[in-house]
């Protein structure tokens, strides 16, 4: 992973002293709330509903075990014994005082983290695909390229006001596990140029959730490595001169793409690249390949030695057995393989770890991993390197502190976002509906044969649970003071993106619940063999599953 | 309201014109660029130097054809969380070559300075406090840059 | 049965640590809403709402404002569920384990 330089470090630690003085001028009444709170946003600092939260970011999603035994030691000292991992490969703390943050970013600082630019109108931590360099299935490691970015839009002094928040995302596969199709800007590595041996990207703009979510539209086919930050930088500086700024609802990249439309918006970012192409922005090859050796594969085994035992532990263990068909995918070098921790226990609450099962993740990734953890955007762990030989003794050493679930990608791998329980904004709960959708099923053999089903809960219209590209997606809104929950059906994040629709009228939270009920059942009588929820529904149309929750018209 | 350029307090020989006060002879003037637009060929004659307020609304591509008339070009910032005009001073200074004063006016504050002065900005109105102490002190907070700007 | 009439209560988070907090009839503000005052009448609100912008120009709190409760069981309770939440945490078990939970409303 990448090495902080002097000149990282030597940052990090000024921007908290800079940062501790603000507070100081906060608490002295030199800055007023309004003047502070940009400043504690770009810090990570936000205040919710109980306290202040702090969110750090884990950029492009990796993380070392020392990084993750800090984040548990904060989780201890300064909050109440736990973080919770969100969907931008952030981990957000719920209960630091103002007081102690200026402290917690110091010690982030001590092992090269941060909480920069994780919140505030300007460009947030860059996000990537979590089973970068390592999938079987990768045009390239994304996170060079995130990395590049990182330092580019770090404190980047033209895009700091913009006029509403901007996220990036990085793919290097056509796989697309990072959502890129709904960021303001996703890149997807591919290879072109006239040889067609090239790195690049196909840059796609304006996607996103929110009230008017949005599939990013490709506004251009291929973006030769070496320009792609002073694309980036054209296409921020459009957005930045001509974004809406008089209604937040409208400030977002997406509307700006849409009102002006694709044709138009292309041009005016050509136009404007046209200038700045040759400039200082371009990327010298050695910059590349100095960040690149950061990434480079650590020594693996050979296959046959890294991959003993492995068959034989499957037959033995039926449910090693499922863990594996579940959270264990397929890994560049032979013998390895890429497994995920799933922080979605049966009840539990989505994305939310203890202290506790942080340092023990620690441990595992140094015991077992290389000493490397990802954070994914669907709120889960993964562990990147394993050899085969040693997934057995991972998953029991993971069953011993409750993060064995076999669910990846299962009706209880649901994406929850704090909602009412924690967030100034929401309007429902979230968390209670996924504890209580994924207590469904709570046999895990009952959620296998159910398959892939993404459930996606958000608890207002911002959508930070992704509702609109759950394949059931649920939003919870304030009905004349009370929590009313809608469904949407046949959304996707992946490479075939599309936006949920809306199934009818909305349902209070037993209600929402027994539908999702339904609708599975439904979905069971109505498959076909091998067929996904999602095919089923792209097969059969929304009217079956309609009809199922709200009896035929 | 005082003046910051580069970082010291200067004095402020131009005289902001507003609304349709009458423009005095012989002195450094800045108008806003309607009312620039509106006399543009009667100033033109004018024996003392020029300066154009640009609202946030109001790209510099407006003024790239006469910028050379102007010796000082204010930038607005209406509140400090319009930043708009970030982009503004970045095309002034590297895209249209303007040499001339660069002036950020409105909402200026002093944990935005070394924002303004990495975009091109070379003199700031400020309000309250010691200018020059918060000035300096911003300055040292970050000393390191991660991107190149026409700085 | 008698139905409780709606009271407004002042709340807001402290500077330093971001709790939610509730106005007092004296003027200091409590993590507790039980010992908060309640207004129901124009002068009790307009001594609240004085105290809540004196705190807040003291820089003490943030954001000060008026919710409306009514009495159950001889306390405070807010009528919106947001507030409720608010005032009583979150309505789910915490990830952390008992005996780690740190003090709040210190």
């Amino acid at each position: 992973m990448y090495q902080y330089r002097d000149i990282d470090r030597d940052f990090v630690r000024q921007r908290v002293e800079q940062f501790r003085d603000q507070v100081r001028r906060r608490l002295d009444g030199d800055l007023s709330e309004d003047e502070f709170k940009p400043l504690r946003l770009m810090n990570g600092v936000y205040l919710q509903l109980h306290a202040y939260m702090l969110r750090v970011a884990i950029p492009y999603g990796t993380l070392s075990s020392d990084q993750m035994r800090r984040l548990a030691h904060i989780a201890r000292r300064y909050d109440k014994g736990f973080g919770h991992f969100t969907t931008r490969q952030n981990v957000q703390f719920n209960w630091p005082k103002l007081i102690d943050i200026p402290d917690i970013l110091g010690e982030l600082a001590d092992v090269d983290m941060h909480a920069i630019q994780t919140s505030g109108n300007c460009i947030r931590n860059v996000t990537a695909d979590h089973f970068a360099g390592v999938a079987a299935d990768e045009v390239d490691d994304p996170r060079i390229y995130g990395e590049i970015i990182r330092q580019w839009s770090t404190l980047h002094p033209e895009f700091t006001f913009l006029p509403r928040k901007f996220k990036i995302a990085v793919t290097g596969s056509p796989a697309d596990r990072a959502a890129t199709r709904f960021h303001d800007i996703g890149l997807i590595l591919r290879k072109g140029g006239e040889s067609g041996d090239r790195i690049g990207f196909e840059v796609v703009v304006g996607g996103g959730q929110g009230r008017t979510p949005m599939v990013a539209k490709t506004i251009r086919d291929f973006v030769p490595e070496q320009d792609m930050l002073s694309y980036l930088e054209a296409i921020l500086r459009v957005y930045n001169m001509l974004g809406r700024r008089d209604n937040k609802y409208k400030a977002r990249i997406k509307i700006l793409l849409h009102e002006t439309g694709v044709e138009k918006f292309t041009q005016l970012v050509e136009d404007e690249w046209r200038h700045i192409k040759d400039g200082p922005l371009v990327l010298p090859v050695d910059t590349v390949a100095a960040i690149r050796a950061d990434f480079a594969l650590p020594p693996y085994q050979d296959a046959a030695a890294a991959s003993d035992g492995f068959e034989p532990a499957r037959v033995a263990n039926p449910d090693f057995d499922l863990w594996v068909t579940r959270n264990v995918h397929a890994h560049k070098q032979p013998g390895y393989a890429i497994a995920t921790v799933s922080l979605k226990p049966v009840g539990g609450i989505p994305g939310d770890a203890t202290a506790e099962q942080m340092d023990a993740v620690a441990d595992l990734a140094d015991r077992f991993s290389l000493g490397e953890i990802r954070v994914s955007h669907e709120q889960n762990l993964v562990f990147a390197h394993v050899r085969r030989a040693d997934l057995f003794a991972l998953w029991q050493a993971l069953q011993a502190i409750g993060l064995a679930t076999a669910n990846e990608g299962l009706v209880s791998d649901i994406i929850a976002c704090p909602g009412l329980d924690y967030c100034a904004l929401a309007n429902a709960r979230s968390i209670p509906v996924s504890q209580r959708i994924s207590s469904l099923f709570d046999d895990m053999r009952k959620q296998h044969d159910i398959g892939e089903l993404k459930i996606k809960i958000s608890g207002c219209i911002n959508a930070c649970g992704h509702h609109h590209v759950g394949h059931i997606g649920i939003l919870g809104v304030d009905r004349r003071g009370t929590e009313n929950y809608q469904i949407t059906l046949g959304g996707d994040a992946g490479p075939d993106a599309n936006i949920g629709t809306i199934i009818g009228p909305g349902f209070d939270d037993d209600g929402v619940v027994a539908a999702v009920k339904t609708l599975i059942h439904r979905y069971l009588d109505i498959r076909d063999d091998g067929e996904r929820f999602i095919d089923t529904f792209r097969r059969a149309g929304v009217r079956p599953f309609k009809e199922a929750v709200y009896g035929s018209a | 309201m005082a003046l910051l350029r580069n970082g010291r307090l200067a004095d402020d020989p131009w005289i902001q014109i507003s609304g349709e006060s009458p423009v005095p002879e012989g002195e450094p003037v800045i108008l806003d660029y309607e009312r620039w637009l509106e006399e543009k060929d009667r100033l033109d004659g004018r024996n003392a130097p020029l300066g154009v307020r640009l609202a946030s609304d109001q790209p510099p591509s407006l003024i790239a054809d006469d910028l050379a008339r102007f010796s000082l070009v204010a930038l607005e910032f209406p509140k400090f969380a319009d930043g708009r005009a970030y982009s503004y001073a970045r095309l002034l200074r590297e895209r249209l070559g303007f040499a001339g004063e660069l002036r950020a006016v409105g909402n200026v504050l002093r944990d935005q300075f070394v924002f303004m002065e990495r975009c091109g900005f070379d003199a700031l109105e400020v309000h309250g406090g010691d200018p020059e102490a918060a000035y300096a002190a911003a300055k040292g907070e970050i000393t390191h840059q991660y991107q190149p700007t026409g700085d | 049965m008698s139905v409780s009439p709606v009271y407004q209560v002042m709340t807001a988070n402290r500077l330093t640590d971001g709790l939610a907090v509730y106005c007092r009839s004296d003027g200091s503000w409590s993590p507790d809403i039980a010992l908060a005052a309640g207004a129901h009448d124009d002068a009790g609100r307009e001594k609240l709402h004085l105290h809540g912008q004196q705190s807040a120009e003291d820089h003490h709190v943030v954001d000060p404002y008026f919710i409306d409760a009514v009495i159950a069981d001889g306390l405070f309770e807010p009528v919106r569920l947001r507030e409720r939440i608010r005032a009583s945490g979150p309505t789910v078990a915490l990830a952390a384990l008992p005996s780690q939970a740190y003090a709040v409303g210190d």
